[in-house]
């Protein structure tokens, strides 16, 4: 590749539905897409859902198409399990780094069979069905997965993932466990040579990891069993005489540095056969361990046994030598003959508090006072001591203190508690022993007399603002200061590293922060031959990371000297754990051992804890979960024929390379257990959202059967509790999807079982998105959801009937409680797990709640460029503007590659059409269940053994779902051995799945247009829900039409017609601007038409937002890019007139200006961005009197000085003004946060104002929870009203009066106001006419109609058209922006295309009937018949739409439409009338 | 073990029999006490008014125990939690302490720190600990169901009583059920018991208390057992009068805790002060047997049997076995259940015991090797499991059933039903037949059938 190139590839990182949008965008548009997922299967939390809010479709139906999609295309590569390490190069060229999770089964051999889940014995819990139901440990999630191998995830142990140098933990405790100490210490000595040093020291951050401690009671004492095997041995009198190695090597290695780092790293080559010597500055070994950490803690003949063991070895020991001033460093490698050395300084010099006077007689800097202590070096205490610092060194010095005699040992911390980095025990421990704390002070001054420390001078300090480090800042509190009187000053503020001999000069790189530069991955410096480890790389560290660092450079030393790449196969991203408890485990506290008694310890050095008898650590060691996803028995092994499994698979990395990012990381849900007042994980009936979903869902744990999980009865009265995890102090956001999902679920609950009784307890109802509000209406008057505006502080079990009581106060204000058989906590979602850390990885920014960062004006662009972003991880959102979006970054991720398009795509190829017309007709029927959208209604095996009796019907089976891949293999496999030639599916629409089979009969080298479809679905078990029978018997009907006309069916061959690469766009508001720059910006032509004088749209009204950004300013911007692009032709001041053509290739016809002159523009797509408008209140005195004005007025007003908030006393705002009225049913979805953006200017120029905002529902969905509460903050006033009793207006002298009745006060509210602002809705644009030219559809209020809410957001159904911006529905700018650029991403599918194939469905002539009678030509509603030289009708099948209508009106009978030809409809309605006994009536 | 007695005000003037029953409890445990004389208010009704004049209070007492070199045990919840969180500020910010002691150092006294607070419960749990206990009874309460009331002041603030958790406490359960009483399941035993508004809302106050005791009644419990003075008025004192002024009807009358421990200790009814009470408690002594009581087992039996369960129940100690090659034998009863309903299971299951040795040997295929009671708990669960669904299977067999009615049979708990249930539906062994009410029953299938 040549420097600058761009890589034509994009990697998209997240498999739920917007990772698979982007990637079905991208390659349409001619981009290699890497499609990278966590998990092993992709399908995202879609797959989980049983129906889909508003339209109540089946997920996973819709979503199965997809997912086969995904899976067959031959320029998606699918890297499932995995995680992005790294990303390294620039926008347009990156190169990933991933690690591939290994999945322990071999995908080419993998036959998908099972019988591998059928024989493992283990079971685990079902993340895919929320814990309901338990899985194999080899496992697949749901039979449509993609891919479809299965998997065998196991996992580590939390304790051993956490540890730095991953003991294994299970074993040695279970070890303990059996009484086998000797075999526990084996498996210990295997990773770590110090367990009773390390058993006595480590801060242990294992224990807090333990999921004992996590999910039951306390974590297990895992630090104290290692100490206790440990000296268990000593007390066993069992040696710990290693012999030393043999040689293996001659190479010799040199250790600077005798700590636990250096130690770690000598053993370990010693025991590989290399020479090592140690060199120590310090008289003795042992670093750290020996002058810092007293002997109270870490008794000397511990740490002597333990570090024999390392001389055992034979390693050479130089102590008091010093390297750099005993030994020059460059002789190690130099003169000395050493091949490696190793640096293993630690980190020995205290650092300075920075006052004056700390240098007198007096002051003991905290690591030099433990240090001559520890070495004997004669350390006299006396009177006061007052001890800088709150870390573990403070707290030994100042325990140290007291047992050398110290009247009176005080820690003087700046911080609190809280704050302090000392481990908690110790601070307990030194608490206990008298140690005093002053917390909040920190010292200004020492002050000397005659050279000797007297008195500290110090100061209070307060906690301000949160630093980088999470903890609150100290700050000093002017005029605080206060003395305290001093004999000893210890300062022990921090460590840092000392490197005795220049770095520089020996070309070894050092930080900022004066450590050891390294690679992290293989503790290489930057001089070949030299490593690092311990503090020295890390600054003052935890022991068991400096032996981790050791055991690190070891490894590399060995690699080096043998010439072998240091880093292969190192790598390590977030290791798997194991996440689930086995139900059922008794609360059993840790055993806590028992300490020396405080009067014995203050005045000796004896050791503190004395650990645990034999008893206690086998006790302790019984509590141990075993924690195991997979027991490694073999068992899968051995009865895999394909032999699939692969034990030894490992974390493998690979690099790819690509020119732009994606990521579409998804959601969490919130885990209720957080809020302990609904008894989630206490109160059986109290489940989340989303396990009820799973209840709900066929494939969940009850057949779609709702149950509650105490006994199995359904639950009649289900209450549903909204914003748990959402709309919280923790959480200031709204999670967007709750109350509609929450509604959905009650609807499908009563669908399901018609007793059930729904309550949904909710603070704002926010159905703002299209059709939501009129789902949610007829929820409430259709459905009778029973819907209560009142927040759960609490909810009760009963114990005996496991009901749940709830105390609520109802609409009339007064106190009820009641009691429901099931409680489903409506959670909220956050960002991923590992979001976070993967967006530090990259470089990207988040907002403080941990959701992507990013700006209106660029709503799918990262911080970093060439990364994007889309869905859930951007902020909370739905599945449509999760589509949308996802469109949008795929627009965005192509834009800085386009150059690129098409370098790196396989052509999908078909095997060679079959020609079957010869031959007798051979039809397969497949017959779906489809879950039990159809088989719970329809007798689905009764419909496939009556299909096996029709004419021609060679072979028929039913499945449970007919779309999933696994099944369209098993189709094509059909096809093959029973040599079918023409194939009937008998389950949903074509509509949305007649493309994937066709594409299946295609890959068997099958015409597409040899299979036919019956919708036994929608016809059948749906509209027919309560009569089973019946259903069947339609369901057969419809079956034998489709097998009677599939008898007919013709291979029809396919056109290639060439594609115009132009698009057109209509409308010049922001949507418009952004689609058509993005379309130039791909490197297409636009025609950009506007019916006004100038660009702008509805932007042109704004002059502030709630972000701060400036939108004039981003306007001005835009309308530069536009305009200036070469690419784009604006045309302003014009008007459609006409339409005509296909996609590919439309002709469409302008009017311009007041000339109306007229021209054709030749394109092949169009965007819809014709936009909404405010509309113009006839309520509430507008019109009539000047001080009622609506929101866009009221900001104009503001922004030119029109309005002077300071002159102003109340401003009243009443929302819903014209939307979710019974002629405008719908939420205009933006008014809110306009209401509050506006009341904060106001609040902001005038803080006195008083702002009252009337409301019905506060809808500030998403991140823009934020700006309400910012809003009540700043004293804003919101009073909700019903819309049966809206508020009553009058005009006064003195104001504008609105009286409205407060429905929580329960009495009648009266306020005089300057100025009344009307929150008017948006109305669309006029856009019949252009609808009718298009013929594109509309909503009953004038929206444009997309062709699927959820899955095509932004396709109409005519292909070719997309839509846009407010023409779509209302939304803010950023929704405009992201909508406009999935709109270019939908249309690059078009326009990157060379040709487009057409044809197949077509009117065809017969010349010999045709007499030329121009009915065609008159009928074909786009102009596509002529009569040729022949003097016969003719029509071009590249044009012909297909309609029918020439074939209709023909009277010769000379027009055929192909695939309807008459036969076909004849031989229908012949097998449906020849009922012979068996059919119904449809 | 000795302790300063902190009686605080209000048991020596209301509620002295909660002062002498403990006072017997402890003697009778060898658990010393000592009186302060000098012992001042705890503090508490300052606590909210003027917190420095509380912080002193306290102190003075702490100062005093510590003088001669006690820890504290408090009966009052009130004391205990204001002492306690004394002392916790104390102990943590020595510019509070230089303060207060600089009040104190007035009458001489300082207070370093060095000392603990413990409420009655908290020694008779971690001090005395649950097996000592036992061992002191001579008499056990049988079929005596009791509601535990926590009392909030022990439970909140949670970080510094650290007595048990504050959502879900076991600790007071844990308590009464070594008497042989057991412990309601009852939702409304953290809530407040009426005490802090008597005075203010005495209406609010006895409706508070009212419904908790109505609840606890309705649950079946035949006694409210408390540890604080407080709380012990409201169900007692105030209970009566709402008895006899007709606001209720029924009675729950309230034992203090040592009383209830001390009647199966053998101590006198008099000193623990059972008279005293308002409502009787004559009653309880017809729940006492001396059945199962370590004291009074003949010479020569053994003090408990160790019964070995794999697993183990709620609060069964887990004695330590450590044994070799166990697995077939072991569970040779539940894989002839497993073998009797679906052979073909068994035998995979036979495919994994047969594993043992080679686990415990070699290792697994990831070389871990097993420790027998790593055996122990991973093919345990498996095969209990299994065993538990065969039953299930076995019980179907004979018609349909709901899975109330087959947790009653099989003594499991209606949740564990219905998660075999949903295990057995995915195999196609299970049905749904019939819903009944809401109620569904099932049907069981032979291999093959189809749901």
């Amino acid at each position: 590749m040549k420097a600058g190139e761009k890589i034509g590839a994009v990697l998209v990182v997240g498999g739920g539905i917007g990772g698979m949008q982007a990637s079905l965008d991208l390659v349409e548009a001619g981009f290699k897409v890497y499609l990278l997922e966590r998990s092993p299967n992709i399908g995202g939390a879609m797959s989980q859902l049983d129906k889909t809010f508003p339209t109540n479709d089946c997920a996973m139906c819709i979503l199965s198409p997809k997912l086969v999609e995904v899976g067959r295309n031959p320029n998606i590569e699918l890297i499932t399990f995995a995680e992005l390490l790294r990303l390294e190069g620039e926008a347009g060229a990156f190169t990933a780094t991933i690690l591939r999770h290994p999945k322990r089964v071999d995908p080419l051999k993998c036959t998908g069979c099972a019988i591998c889940y059928q024989y493992c014995p283990l079971e685990v819990c079902s993340e895919y069905n929320e814990g309901l139901t338990r899985r194999k440990a080899i496992f697949i999630n749901y039979p449509q997965a993609i891919p479809s191998t299965h998997v065998i995830d196991r996992r580590d142990a939390p304790c051993t993932a956490r540890c730095p140098v991953h003991l294994d933990v299970r074993e040695y405790v279970g070890a303990i466990a059996a009484g086998e100490h000797a075999r526990s210490l084996e498996i210990i000595r295997e990773k770590l040579p110090f367990p009773g040093i390390i058993g006595r020291i480590c801060p242990h951050p294992c224990e807090e990891e333990c999921l004992r401690g996590t999910k039951i009671d306390e974590p297990l004492s895992i630090c104290a069993l290692k100490r206790f095997v440990a000296d268990w041995e000593v007390q066993h009198g069992k040696g710990l005489s290693q012999n030393p190695p043999e040689p293996q090597y001659q190479e010799t290695v040199a250790v600077v540095g005798g700590g636990p780092a250096g130690l770690t790293c000598a053993h370990d080559l010693a025991r590989l056969g290399y020479g090592v010597t140690i060199f120590e500055a310090l008289p003795s070994l042992g670093g750290m361990l020996r002058v810092g950490i007293p002997d109270y803690r870490l008794p000397r003949d511990v740490l002597d046994r333990e570090l024999q063991a390392v001389l055992d070895l034979g390693v050479e020991i130089r102590t008091d030598t010093r390297v750099g001033e005993d030994v020059p460093f460059a002789d190690l490698l130099g003169e000395m003959g050493y091949k490696a050395v190793f640096l293993g300084m630690g980190a020995h010099r205290g650092m300075k508090l920075g006052v004056t006077g700390e240098d007198a007689e007096g002051v003991y800097p905290g690591v030099d006072f433990l240090r001559d202590l520890n070495l004997g070096r004669g350390v006299k205490v006396r009177g006061k001591v007052a001890v800088i610092g709150g870390g573990n060194v403070a707290i030994d010095a100042a325990r140290c203190a007291l047992r050398m005699g110290a009247e009176k040992a005080t820690i003087f911390y700046r911080r609190t508690r809280r704050e302090m980095p000392a481990s908690a025990e110790e601070i307990a421990a030194a608490l206990e022993e008298g140690v005093e704390i002053r917390f909040l002070a920190a010292p200004t001054r020492v002050v000397v007399e005659h050279g000797l420390v007297t008195r500290l001078e110090l100061i209070r300090m307060k906690l301000g603002e949160a630093d980088a480090t999470g903890r609150r800042r100290p700050i000093p509190a002017e005029g605080t200061e206060f003395t305290a009187p001093v004999d000893m000053l210890i300062p022990a503020i921090g460590q840092e590293v000392v490197v005795p001999f220049d770095p520089a000069e020996e070309k070894i790189g050092v930080t900022s922060r004066g450590t050891i530069q390294v690679d992290p991955l293989t503790g290489a410096t930057t001089l070949p031959g030299v490593f690092a480890g311990g503090d020295a790389e890390t600054g003052p560290g935890i022991a068991i990371e400096a032996i981790a660092g050791g055991q690190r450079a070891a490894i590399s030393i060995h690699r080096y000297l043998q010439g072998m790449d240091l880093a292969a196969g190192r790598e390590e991203a977030d290791r798997l754990v194991v996440e689930d408890v086995p139900p059922g485990i008794p609360y059993e506290g840790r055993q806590r051992g028992t300490p020396l008694p405080v009067a014995e310890r203050t005045r000796t050095f004896q050791e503190v804890e004395r650990g645990f008898t034999e008893k206690e650590a086998i006790t302790e060691a019984l509590r141990c979960l075993n924690c195991r996803q997979c027991l490694g028995c073999g068992i899968c092994l051995e009865v895999c024929e394909p032999e699939a499994i692969d034990y030894s698979q490992q974390d493998a990395i690979m690099e790819l390379e690509v020119g732009s990012v994606i990521l579409a990381l998804g959601f969490d849900e919130y885990d209720p257990h957080e809020k302990g007042e609904y008894g989630y994980g206490r109160y059986a009936n109290v489940v989340t959202s989303i396990e009820f979903e799973r209840m709900l869902s066929a494939t969940g744990p009850f057949n779609s059967t709702v149950m509650r999980p105490s006994d199995g009865d359904i639950p009649q009265k289900i209450a549903f509790i909204q914003c748990v995890g959402s709309r919280d102090h923790e959480h200031d956001y709204c999670s967007s999807v709750c109350c509609m999902y929450a509604t959905k679920e009650a609807i499908i609950a009563k669908e399901h079982i018609d007793f059930i009784e729904p309550t949904i307890f909710y603070i704002d109802i926010r159905a703002f998105g299209k059709g939501f509000d009129a789902y949610y209406e007829r929820a409430r008057q259709e459905h009778g959801i029973r819907y209560i505006r009142s927040m759960v502080s609490k909810v009760r079990e009963d114990p005996t009937s496991k009901d749940l009581r709830i105390t609520y106060v109802d609409g009339e204000g007064a106190l009820k409680s009641e009691a429901f058989h099931m409680v489903v906590l409506s959670v909220g979602l956050r960002p991923s797990k590992g979001s976070c850390s993967l967006a530090a990885r990259l470089g990207v920014a988040l907002e403080p709640n941990g959701f992507c960062a990013t700006v209106p004006s660029a709503p799918v662009s990262t911080s970093r460029e060439g990364i994007y972003v889309c869905g859930a991880f951007q902020g909370p959102k739905d599945i449509p503007e999760t589509v949308a979006q996802a469109s949008g970054a795929a627009a965005f991720a192509a834009e800085p590659i386009a150059s690129s398009r098409g370098t790196l795509l396989k052509k999908e190829e078909y095997p060679p059409e079959r020609d079957v017309s010869g031959e007798e007709p051979r039809i397969g029927v497949f017959v779906c269940h489809c879950g039990v959208n159809i088989g719970a209604v329809v007798d689905v095996p009764a419909v496939r053994e009556y299909v096996k009796t029709l004419p021609h019907v060679v072979y028929a089976e039913d499945n449970l779902f007919t779309c999933s891949q696994d099944t369209q293999e098993r189709i094509r496999k059909v096809i093959q051995e029973e040599g079918l030639n023409r194939v009937v599916v008998a389950s949903c629409s074509p509509r949305t799945h007649e493309p994937l089979f066709r594409q299946t009969l295609r890959e068997e080298g099958l015409n597409p247009y040899l299979f036919g479809m019956a919708n036994i679905r929608d016809q059948c078990s749906w509209v027919h829900i309560h009569h089973p029978e019946k259903a069947t018997e339609k369901a057969k009907a419809l079956v034998r039409i489709a097998v009677a006309n599939a008898g007919l069916l013709q291979s029809l061959p396919m056109q290639r017609l060439p594609v115009r690469k132009r698009g057109l766009v209509i409308g010049g508001g922001v949507a418009g601007m952004t689609a058509a720059l993005g379309l130039a910006k791909q490197g297409f032509e636009v025609f950009l038409v506007e019916q006004e004088a100038e660009l702008g749209g509805e932007l042109r009204h704004l002059s502030y937002t709630l972000s701060g950004d400036d939108p004039r300013a981003y306007l001005q911007e835009l309308i530069t890019q536009v305009t200036e692009h070469d690419a784009i032709q604006v045309i302003t001041n014009a008007e459609v007139v006409d339409h005509a053509g296909t996609v590919g290739n439309f002709v469409t016809g302008i009017m311009i200006g007041p000339t109306m002159t007229y021209r054709k523009l030749e394109h092949g797509i169009t965007i819809m961005a014709t936009g909404g408008e405010e509309y113009k209140p006839q309520e509430y005195l507008y019109g009539e009197d000047p001080r009622v004005l609506t929101q866009r007025e009221l900001e104009e007003r503001v922004a030119s000085g029109a309005v002077d908030p300071a002159a102003l006393r109340r401003v009243v705002m009443i929302q819903c003004v014209g939307s979710r009225t019974p002629e405008r049913p719908y939420c205009s979805r933006i008014c809110c946060s306009v209401a509050i953006k506006n009341a904060l200017k106001l609040k902001e120029m005038n803080p006195a104002l008083d702002v009252h905002v009337l409301y019905r529902d506060i809808r500030t969905y998403g991140l823009l929870e934020h700006y309400y509460t910012r809003a009540r903050e700043q004293g804003v006033v919101f009073t909700p009203y019903e819309p049966e009793e809206p508020p009553r207006v009058e005009a006064s002298d003195a104001g504008v009066h609105v009286r409205t009745r407060d429905i929580h006060l329960k009495r009648e509210l009266s306020l005089e106001a300057d100025l009344l602002v009307l929150s008017a809705g948006v109305i669309p644009r006029e856009n019949e006419e252009l609808a009718a030219l298009f013929k594109v559809q509309r909503t009953m209020e004038g929206f444009f109609l997309e062709a699927h809410m959820k899955l095509r957001p932004v396709d109409f159904s005519t292909d070719g058209v997309y839509l846009c911006g407010l023409a779509h529905s209302p939304k803010l700018i950023e929704e405009s922006v992201s909508q406009a650029a999935a709109a270019v991403a939908r249309a690059c599918t078009i326009l990157s295309k060379e040709e487009l194939e057409v044809g197949g469905v077509v009117a065809r002539v017969d010349a010999e009937k045709c007499a030329a009678c121009l009915i065609c030509i008159r009928a074909c509603p786009y102009n596509v018949p002529f009569i040729n030289e022949e003097g016969i009708s003719e029509i071009n099948p590249a044009l012909c739409h297909g309609c029918g209508s020439c074939a209709a009106e023909c009277p010769q009978k000379a027009i055929e439409l192909q695939h309807y030809r008459d036969e076909q409809i004849i031989a229908q309605v012949s097998a449906l009338v020849a009922a012979g006994g068996t059919g119904g009536r449809v | 073990m000795k302790y300063a007695l902190f009686l605080g005000c209000t048991i020596p003037a209301r509620v002295k029999q909660y002062e002498s029953a403990s006072r017997a409890v402890l003697k009778a445990l060898n658990v010393g006490v000592v009186d302060i004389r000098e012992f001042n208010c705890c503090g508490y009704p300052l606590r909210n008014i003027d917190f420095k004049a509380f912080v002193l209070l306290s102190a003075r007492n702490l100062a005093l125990a510590e003088r001669d070199d006690l820890d504290i045990i408090t009966l009052c919840q009130c004391c205990f939690g204001s002492l306690k969180k004394a002392n916790h500020l104390l102990k943590e910010d020595a510019s509070l302490r230089n303060e207060v002691n600089s009040h104190l150092e007035k009458e001489g006294l300082r207070y370093q720190g060095g000392i603990e607070v413990k409420h009655l419960l908290e020694v008779l749990y971690h001090d005395v600990g649950i097996a000592s206990l036992q061992k002191e009874l001579t008499q056990m309460y049988e079929g005596l169901p009791i509601a535990a009331h926590y009392g909030c002041h022990i439970l909140r603030p949670s970080q510094v009583v650290q007595f048990d958790d504050p959502v879900s406490p076991t600790i007071f359960d844990q308590l009464i059920e070594i008497t042989g009483a057991h412990t309601i399941y009852w939702p409304q035993r953290l809530e407040c018991c009426g005490a802090p508004l008597c005075g203010i809302n005495d209406e609010l106050s006895m409706d508070l208390s009212k419904k908790k005791l109505d609840s606890g009644r309705q649950l079946g419990a035949e006694y409210v057992c408390v540890a604080c003075p407080y709380c012990h008025l409201q169900f007692d004192t105030v209970q009566e009068r709402m008895f006899a002024g007709k606001q209720r009807s029924d009675r729950l009358p309230s034992i203090l805790y040592p009383q209830l421990l001390g009647l199966c200790m053998g101590i006198d009814e008099k000193a623990l002060g059972l008279e005293m009470n308002r409502i009787p408690l004559d009653g309880i002594k017809n729940f006492l047997s001396s059945r199962g009581c370590p004291r009074v087992l003949s010479e020569g039996q053994p003090v408990a049997q160790e019964v070995y369960r794999p697993l183990g129940g709620l609060k069964e100690e887990r004695p330590v076995v450590v044994r070799e090659a166990m697995a077939q034998q072991h569970w040779s009863n539940e894989m002839k259940v497993i073998r009797s309903q679906d052979p073909e299971l068994a035998d995979k299951l036979t495919r994994l015991l047969e594993k043992e040795a080679l686990l415990q040997g070699e290792g697994n295929v990831y070389h871990e090797r097993y420790s027998s009671r790593q055996i122990e708990i991973s093919f345990g669960k498996i095969v209990q499991t299994e065993a538990q669904r065969a039953r299930i299977l076995k019980a179907l067999r004979k018609g349909p059933t709901s899975v109330k009615k087959l947790a009653t049979t099989l003594k499991l708990a209606p949740t564990e039903v219905l998660a075999h249930i949903v295990e057995l539906r995915r195999r196609n062994r299970v049905g749904l037949h019939h819903i009944e009410e809401r109620t569904p029953t099932y049907i069981a299938l032979s291999p093959g059938d189809k749901g």
